[in-house]
């Protein structure tokens, strides 16, 4: 199921929240943004409310997965505390002092692998692979190094920047293991990090998400029990073919 | 233009040389600033590689990567086994092999590369980097190697304030900017390779700072040429300023580069470099014996008291007040001039002409586009000196090679250049400032040193026996060492250097892999002859028996007797047997003496027992001193008396001990 949603009337919903399969982080603010989580996720998840650094941007600030979450240097101790007593015991948090330190910019991932932006730090890449227990590939997307940005992925599948050569794609869907798809969110917009946050079961996308772009994602991330395979030959190449 | 044929006084003499050397020849000697037009219409810069410029071209490698990328899909499309990296342009079996290969340092350069938007490097590229890293910097150990190259990387970039070129290109063309000359060719289409075209060479100084792109390079030849108005002394003479400062010697001059028609002895001659105004001072700065400025020994030492040295620091105050004085007075023609010229070595001495961290008022501007140092050596502040270098700045080599050497000196010049980008030399191909020498020369000198240097590392490691590094050292020289049975140090071949060393890890591998002649004789010797020891010379007997019918191995060789593997085993095994008997023997040596040992112990335990039997028996004489043995001793000291007595006490007391015993029994 993919829901649509906003914050405080922007699509950009990926920058005011982070989603993964065992929490949901949203940012202060916007209590309808809130909401809508709560309302698809209350019984399943926690969904916290937190500023990190004392932004409300922390989709772009953070990044994790059901294993753990990373958060950057600048965010205070109070808020790391926060996050402590409302993520499950099994989530492991961890702050990271890294010169890139929007680490949902630079950093990608499901449950068992992570993209990262190729100047990432060595000792930061360790991190990665021991709080998130992934395995780490540096890489980029249709050229871009902001792996976050550009991309989103879950267990199921991945949806990656509209201009990712077909070559790349198969590259990279052999390294994570899962179908990708180029697509855009948010009417066209081809920052994906922005505008889609996912996990297994369930998608939020920007308000202004189209239907055809609505049912990309249902399809490429299983959210309605389609085959993969149908993705993959009948959508697949239709995008290809508008966006690259 | 080939077949033209010029009849000389009714003869036929031969076809006519080309005509670009002819233009050149007839109108020596050149002078950069008037070059005739004919000419000038003719040059093309000239472009290291030019031969195979289709191969580093950017577009030709796009097509690479089509083709590839064609090549995987076609792989693909039968069955997905193949994988591939389409950063690093490497394919794999297996999935891991890909996966491996993600984490792999390589990978990680080259997707920075692209992140960078810069072509990926290959993978030998990319190890010959990290080799240069390893061995230019081992300080840094700790740090990631990665890290190191990419920072090294961007340094050399933002020295070179970086174009828009492939790397590999770049590297050239940045080599070829620290060339001091920028070589011409005279244009000529009836030149074939083998007939020696002409090659002019104008210094880069004369240029504009940095260096024009390659395109436009002969423009500017032409735009710096003295036109007619300015021939004609119409309007003020374009001129150039030159200073050299050193050792306390200053001299500058400022030259006019139109150079002027006189006539002189009834004959008309051109003088070049007529010079408007010019000075020289000398002061005395440094100090005699030891040589360097007061000032930096001031500055290293502390401040000297001593007269000489009071005298020495006025003297550079002095000196470097007439020079700004010399140069304020000069401001206007300092201020017209193209080029102004300096030698000044000593941050002290740039201080003093260009003005120094306190900003000193300077006519001139450190930063000043028309600041060019001397591309060449010079002497001791002179004006005559001045004069010289002038001449030679101004003046045009000029060579005559053929494309097939010109391509020969570009190919040792890249070699040269291209494995240490850093090392670019200041000389290279292009000749010494005489022009009349040929370039070829000094090139091929260049090359032969080069060559001494690689066959006299493998000399060094053949005679260490370090085989590997010998292997991958020959692998990589290879045209080197395309004879491996050639002599390569002082008449010696690497066989035989390899035998005098006892290198016999290194014999059996140039025997057998590289098949090396081993009848070549050294001094009077073979290398088998040459060998200090016997694994050298089984190396030899071993190869012999591999190959009985590859050499004439005893006469040739004089190798007494081939050695089979078995036999070698045999030996081998004879000396284990050998060895095991020794063993043994000692064994057998040890036990015995160990029971020796034993019976030794247990004789002088039965001993002691007895004598501690006795001692303990009652005892009627005085003196008891410790010890049983001592009893015996205790005679020693006494008289011959007394000694009598105790001795037949003992003797008694045996007697009765006897008895006893006999009773008992």
């Amino acid at each position: 199921m993919a829901v649509r949603t906003a914050f405080e009337n922007s699509s950009d919903i990926g920058v005011f929240s982070k989603l993964t399969n065992s929490y949901c982080l949203t940012a202060l603010g916007s209590t309808n943004f809130y909401s809508s989580f709560e309302a698809e996720l209350g019984d399943v998840i926690p969904v916290v409310h937190t500023s990190i650094a004392g932004t409300r941007i922390i989709g772009r600030l953070t990044a994790g997965n059901k294993n753990g979450l990373l958060v950057p240097s600048t965010t205070t101790d109070q808020e790391l505390q926060h996050l402590r007593n409302s993520l499950p015991d099994s989530v492991q948090i961890q702050r990271v002092e890294e010169r890139l330190s929007a680490l949902g910019n630079v950093i990608t991932c499901n449950d068992y692998v992570a993209l990262v932006h190729p100047d990432i730090d060595s000792e930061t890449e360790e991190i990665i692979a021991d709080v998130l227990k992934v395995e780490v590939f540096r890489q980029t997307v249709a050229e871009n190094v902001l792996v976050g940005s550009y991309c989103s992925l879950s267990n199921q599948g991945g949806l990656v920047h509209p201009k990712t050569s077909i070559q790349d794609q198969d590259e990279l869907s052999s390294l994570l293991q899962v179908p990708l798809a180029a697509g855009t969110i948010n009417r066209g917009s081809d920052v994906l990090g922005a505008g889609l946050v996912v996990n297994d079961w369930i998608a939020f996308t920007g308000q202004d998400t189209t239907s055809t772009e609505i049912s990309v994602i249902e399809a490429i991330f299983k959210l309605q029990g389609q085959e993969s395979t149908a993705v993959v030959n009948d959508l697949r190449d239709t995008i290809i073919d508008q966006y690259s | 233009m080939g077949d033209i044929i010029v009849l000389y006084q009714g003869v036929i003499l031969e076809e006519m040389p080309p005509r670009s050397t002819e233009i050149v020849k007839s109108h020596q000697p050149l002078y950069a600033y008037t070059l005739p037009r004919e000419l000038l219409d003719l040059l093309k810069l000239r472009s290291v590689g030019a031969q195979d410029e289709d191969l580093d071209d950017g577009s030709e490698e796009g097509d690479e990567q089509g083709e590839s990328s064609q090549a995987q899909e076609s792989n693909d499309t039968p069955k997905k086994r193949r994988y591939f990296c389409s950063t690093t342009q490497a394919s794999f079996d297996t999935i891991e092999e890909l996966r491996m290969h993600f984490h792999s340092d390589w990978y990680r350069y080259c997707v920075k590369l692209k992140a960078d938007g810069k072509a990926p490097v290959s993978e030998e590229a990319f190890d010959d980097m990290m080799d240069e890293m390893e061995s230019s910097s081992d300080d840094e150990g700790d740090e990631d190697k990665l890290t190191q190259l990419m920072r090294k990387q961007t340094k050399l970039n933002t020295l070179s304030n970086s174009r828009e070129e492939e790397p590999e290109e770049f590297d050239t063309q940045r080599a070829l900017n620290r060339t001091p000359l920028v070589w011409f060719e005279v244009n000529d289409d009836n030149v074939d390779d083998a007939t020696p075209g002409a090659q002019l060479g104008v210094y880069r100084a004369l240029f504009p700072s940095p260096t024009p792109p390659t395109n436009e390079i002969t423009q500017h030849l032409h735009n710096f040429q003295l036109s007619e108005s300015q021939l004609d002394a119409a309007e003020p003479p374009r001129r150039w300023t030159l200073f050299m400062i050193g050792g306390g010697h200053f001299a500058a001059c400022v030259v006019s580069i139109v150079p002027q028609v006189v006539r002189r002895n009834k004959r008309t001659e051109v003088d070049v470099g007529v010079v408007l105004k010019q000075k020289t001072f000398h002061r005395y700065t440094t100090r005699r014996k030891q040589g360097g400025a007061q000032s930096s020994n001031d500055m290293a030492k502390g401040k000297a008291n001593s007269a000489g040295a009071m005298i020495r620091r006025y003297n550079e105050q002095a000196l470097a007040d007439d020079v700004r004085a010399l140069m304020h007075e000069w401001k206007e023609d300092i201020d017209a001039s193209e080029r102004i010229f300096a030698r000044a070595t000593s941050s002290a001495n740039r201080r003093i002409l260009f003005g120094g961290a306190n900003n000193e008022e300077c006519i001139i501007k450190k930063t000043d586009p028309r600041i060019r140092g001397f591309p060449f050596p010079t002497r001791r502040p002179t004006h005559n000196e001045l004069i010289r270098c002038f001449q030679e700045l101004t003046k045009v080599k000029t060579s005559y090679l053929t494309r097939n050497q010109l391509r020969e000196q570009d190919e040792a010049w890249l070699a040269k250049v291209a494995p240490k980008p850093k090392a670019v030399s200041t000389q290279p191909q292009q000749p010494a400032p005489q022009p009349e020498k040929p370039r070829a020369l000094t090139a091929e000198e260049e090359e032969a040193r080069r060559v001494q240097d690689i066959k006299s590392r493998a000399v060094e490691m053949a005679s260490k026996d370090r085989l590997e590094a010998l292997k991958t050292h020959m692998d990589r020289h290879a045209s080197v060492f395309s004879n491996a049975s050639d002599s390569i140090e002082n008449g010696s071949t690497l066989l035989q250097i390899a035998a005098i060393n006892n290198s016999h890890n290194v014999i059996s591998w140039l025997l057998l892999d590289k098949t090396v002649d081993p009848t070549v004789y050294g001094g009077n010797k073979t290398a088998y002859e040459l060998c200090k020891g016997k694994e050298s010379r089984d190396a030899f007997r071993i190869a012999m028996g591999k190959m009985p019918d590859r050499w004439n191995w005893i006469e040739g060789a004089r190798v007494p007797s081939a050695l089979t593997q078995e036999q070698l085993e045999q030996s081998s095994t004879s000396a284990r047997e050998k060895e095991r008997k020794k063993n043994l023997k000692d064994r057998m040596k040890e036990k015995r003496s160990a029971r020796e040992q034993q019976d030794r112990e247990q004789r002088e335990k039965e001993e002691a027992a007895e004598k501690e039997r006795i001692a303990n028996l009652p005892s009627h004489a005085t003196t008891n001193t410790l010890g049983g043995a001592a009893q015996v001793l205790s005679t020693a000291g006494l008289s011959g008396d007394l000694k009598m007595k105790v001795e037949r006490e003992r003797r008694a007391r045996a007697a009765e001990a006897r008895m006893a015993n006999l009773m008992k029994k």
